[in-house]
């Protein structure tokens, strides 16, 4: 299979889940090209042990938790700049841009809320979550990709809702 | 708030943007362009040993002239002092 073989068979799939953590269409493509040069560096070494969509969903998400966790740094340390030089441009802090084009603009409000608490949840929560709801990947899939056990997975996603409507609840109240 | 979630399942798949592969390519590109030769690598460590050598063998050189200095400036009973009214 040869690197642009890899890259037509997994470029909407990665694009997808990429945007499904980030919500935005910039971070997204950054997300993508992040995952596809890192595919096209070990695409050699690859043992066709484990299926290539498996290989390619886990370096998307550790590529998107990735990006996610940079920009929070970057957001800390433009705030303590901020503190530092209070009429320095670095104060300006830009809201994150909700642009899903897969969102219907009735649904978007709502969803800009859901993904907002979605982020407030642990990586493995979030994960868990995005491939079965978002993804549609069975529990089994969700723990193969996850190198988890089916039983564990269930309890993520279960623990996943409950955090999740609590603290839909809290934001509504 | 449950049927809120279910907008969740309602998110609609889309199409990655048709220049992404250039992008990609550019990148990688890049990446080969800026990759280092093993020559080259190992060129610069040996150079930095050789250059640390040569700065030991100098340290060590000039110790022992110091030590001959010494013993000539002993022997001849010569003034260590620029002072002339010691």
């Amino acid at each position: 299979m040869t690197f642009e073989d890899v890259y037509m068979k997994y470029k909407d799939m990665v694009y997808n889940l990429a945007l499904s953590y980030v919500q935005n269409t910039e971070d997204a493509q950054e997300i993508a090209q992040d995952v596809f040069v890192a595919v096209y560096q070990s695409l050699d070494s690859f043992r066709y042990e484990a299926q290539p969509s498996t290989w390619i969903y886990r370096i998307t998400i550790h590529k998107s938790l990735d990006h996610i966790k940079a920009k929070k740094r970057k957001k800390r340390f433009r705030f303590i700049i901020s503190l530092f030089k209070p009429d320095s441009n670095e104060i300006q802090h830009e809201p994150p841009v909700f642009d899903h084009p897969g969102v219907l603009l009735e649904q978007r409000e709502a969803l800009e809320r859901i993904f907002r608490v979605i982020h407030t949840l642990p990586d493995n929560q979030q994960t868990a979550l995005i491939l079965a709801r978002i993804e549609q990947k069975s529990h089994a899939e969700v723990a193969v990709i996850m190198n988890l056990s089916t039983k564990a997975v269930e309890s993520l996603i279960q623990r996943a809702k409950t955090n999740l409507l609590k603290k839909l609840n809290k934001t509504e109240g | 708030m449950k049927k809120e979630l279910h907008y969740l399942d309602q998110i609609n798949r889309v199409e990655a943007p048709p220049y992404l592969f250039t992008r990609i390519q550019q990148r990688i590109i890049h990446l080969r362009e800026n990759r280092r030769h093993p020559v080259w690598a190992w060129s610069v460590s040996l150079s930095f040993v050789a250059l640390l050598t040569l700065n030991a063998l100098v340290f060590l050189q000039s110790q022992k002239i110091n030590g001959t200095l010494d013993t000539l400036v002993e022997t001849m009973h010569l003034a260590t002092s620029n002072s002339l009214y010691e």
